[in-house]
């Protein structure tokens, strides 16, 4: 549909479409979904509402009857509707739909049966090892799910099961404080899931939908946080990490600018530059300076000079990529 | 992208619709993430304007008359620059400078009248009229955005803070089912529809999280109707969905009559 809006909008502005035939036009082109498209949305929509309601509702019902329950009917209950939802999932009758919606009922009832485990045995587990194992113990089912939500929801896991980590135990030999070990295991994770994605989406035609820009962000964030903090920390000094985000710049470039061209990417490379930079000023000519106004004057024409510049090469930039 | 249009003219003179050849030539349009990047600069260097006039004209700050006046004058300029405006730079410049106003005009009506309701009020009459006049797509969905907030803390004030998602969803759905009613203002409609389905999330954001601002207002602020606050939203909603519904070919009757029961 956004595909027809897109052609649709500039014949009607071109004039190619007279404005008395908009009306028409808007009917023929198809852009309103047909009763088939309708009916086939609020299909799926149920069947996924349902299915994730009935995985949350084993939760909320043995949380609710915790006192009435013994442990093996706990147990049974988790276990059974797990049971029933991978039976569905491997049913030669079960459409792929079905079957995905029952992979990521059955992944969640995962993390509820580790749940109810450590809250039944009391393991004295840490938190991240609960997740863990909850990822670990998923995985085959994403694997054969092949379903592009359900990768990210477990690579979610994985991102939470770095930071609970790091909170925990702090950087590698203490070489490194622990938030800032936090953001490096999440830039490292992130980063190897958007090279293996790409991987796939290359040489096994895998998915290159909007999960790509999600993981990309995931990468592009902590290293942004990590140069922020350094700025912030120690000012303008040489560090290693200038050199890190500095070649993560021009790898993000490379890569989207000639191998897979993308301006989403670079997009995000200009916002993370923008902020850096700025953030750059504001220590040397504010913090380390002596805030005057003639600063913050030099501040923002530096930022509307970046932004302007930025956006001017992006829209070059999409004219090219769109011839 | 050429083969597709190709066939939409195909579609389009097959169902007898006239064709005529374009009268400008096709403009390619910026995405969405570009124009993010360019409203997150000007917010940015709007700040460390609004700084610069802070330390170098103490006076306008102290002075609520003198920030109004001199929001209004920036404003005033941003339009001009907009209308002058042929070059991305320019138009950057006019977003930091009418940001930069807005946020002195919100300053001096904090002064005036403290958080009360007329200046959320004051700032949604403000928003709107920025959202109509201002001649970018940037400032629009952004004027549409802070217009959403102003209504929804407008409302908080009063207790009423439940009617305004309803209330935006409502004008949302007008604004979407008459998107092509103006084929010269397609693109303002789209930009206040962003701007007002941003503010929609963010409400529904806040009415999930549990953060609704209530806690500025609830020590103060008695309003007799609260309670009625819920259903005018849920009438709001139907409003919507009736008004999705009366399009048969947007939503055929069986599926919408479904809906609005559900």
């Amino acid at each position: 549909m956004a595909s027809t809006r897109r052609e649709l909008i500039p014949l009607i502005e071109q004039g190619v479409i007279p404005p008395e035939q908009v009306t028409r036009a808007v009917q023929a082109s198809g852009l309103h979904p047909s009763p088939r498209a309708w009916a086939l949305f609020i299909d799926r929509l149920l069947l996924w509402l349902g299915g994730l309601a009935l995985a949350f509702a084993v939760l909320f019902f043995i949380a609710y009857n915790w006192a009435e329950m013994g442990r093996w009917l706990r147990f049974d209950v988790v276990q059974a509707a797990m049971v029933l939802a991978v039976g569905i999932a491997v049913w030669h009758k079960a459409s792929p739909m079905v079957q995905r919606v029952a992979l990521t009922s059955a992944t969640l009832l995962v993390g509820v049966l580790l749940a109810l485990f450590g809250q039944v045995y009391q393991t004295g587990a840490d938190p991240w090892q609960l997740f863990f194992t909850w990822a670990l113990l998923a995985l085959p089912w994403v694997w054969v799910a092949r379903f592009e939500l359900l990768w990210v929801l477990w690579l979610g896991l994985l991102n939470l099961v770095v930071g609970l980590y790091f909170r925990t135990w702090g950087g590698p030999f203490g070489v490194l404080v622990s938030s800032d070990a936090a953001l490096w295991g999440l830039f490292g994770l992130n980063t190897l899931a958007l090279a293996t994605w790409e991987w796939g989406a290359r040489c096994r035609n895998w998915s290159r939908q909007w999960a790509l820009r999600l993981l990309a962000v995931g990468s592009g964030v902590p290293m942004t946080l990590l140069t922020m903090r350094l700025i912030v920390d120690a000012g303008l000094v040489w560090s290693p990490m200038l050199a890190i985000y500095s070649l993560w710049l021009a790898v993000l470039y490379g890569v989207y600018r000639y191998w897979r061209p993308d301006l989403f990417m670079i997009a995000g490379g200009c916002v993370s530059a923008l902020t850096v930079t700025t953030l750059l000023l504001a220590r040397l000519l504010l913090w380390e300076g002596d805030w005057q106004e003639g600063s913050l004057l030099l501040i923002t024409i530096a930022v509307l000079a970046m932004g302007a510049g930025a956006v001017v090469w992006l829209k070059r930039l999409h004219r090219e990529i769109s011839q | 992208m050429t083969n597709n249009v190709n066939d939409l003219s195909v579609r389009l003179s097959q169902a007898g619709i006239p064709l005529n050849e374009p009268t400008s030539p096709a403009q390619l349009q910026t995405p969405w993430f570009v124009r993010a990047l360019q409203a997150f600069s000007g917010w940015l260097a709007a700040l460390f304007l609004l700084g610069f006039i802070a330390m170098g004209v103490v006076f306008v700050v102290e002075s609520p008359a003198a920030s109004l006046g001199l929001g209004l004058v920036m404003i005033g300029a941003a339009y001009g620059l907009f209308c002058k405006a042929r070059g991305d730079v320019l138009e950057h410049l006019a977003l930091a400078v009418s940001l930069a106003g807005q946020l002195l005009i919100a300053w001096a009506l904090v002064e005036f009248w403290n958080v009360s309701t007329y200046l959320w009020w004051s700032l949604l009459a403000l928003q709107c009229a920025l959202a109509l006049v201002m001649p970018s797509q940037v400032h629009r969905t952004f004027s549409a955005f802070a217009a959403s907030l102003a209504l929804y803390m407008a409302l908080a004030v009063n207790t009423m803070a439940p009617a305004a998602g309803g209330l935006v969803l409502l004008a949302l759905a007008l604004l979407w089912l008459n998107e092509f009613r103006c084929p010269g203002r397609i693109q303002d409609v789209q930009a206040w529809g962003y701007g007002l389905l941003i503010g929609l999330l963010v409400m529904q954001g806040l009415a999930h999280s549990g953060h609704s601002f209530a806690f500025w207002f609830d020590a103060q602020s008695t309003n007799a109707f609260a309670w009625s606050a819920p259903w005018l939203n849920a009438v709001f909603v139907a409003l919507s969905l009736w008004r999705c519904c009366s399009i048969p070919s947007l939503i055929p009757k069986p599926i919408g009559g479904c809906i609005s029961v559900l």
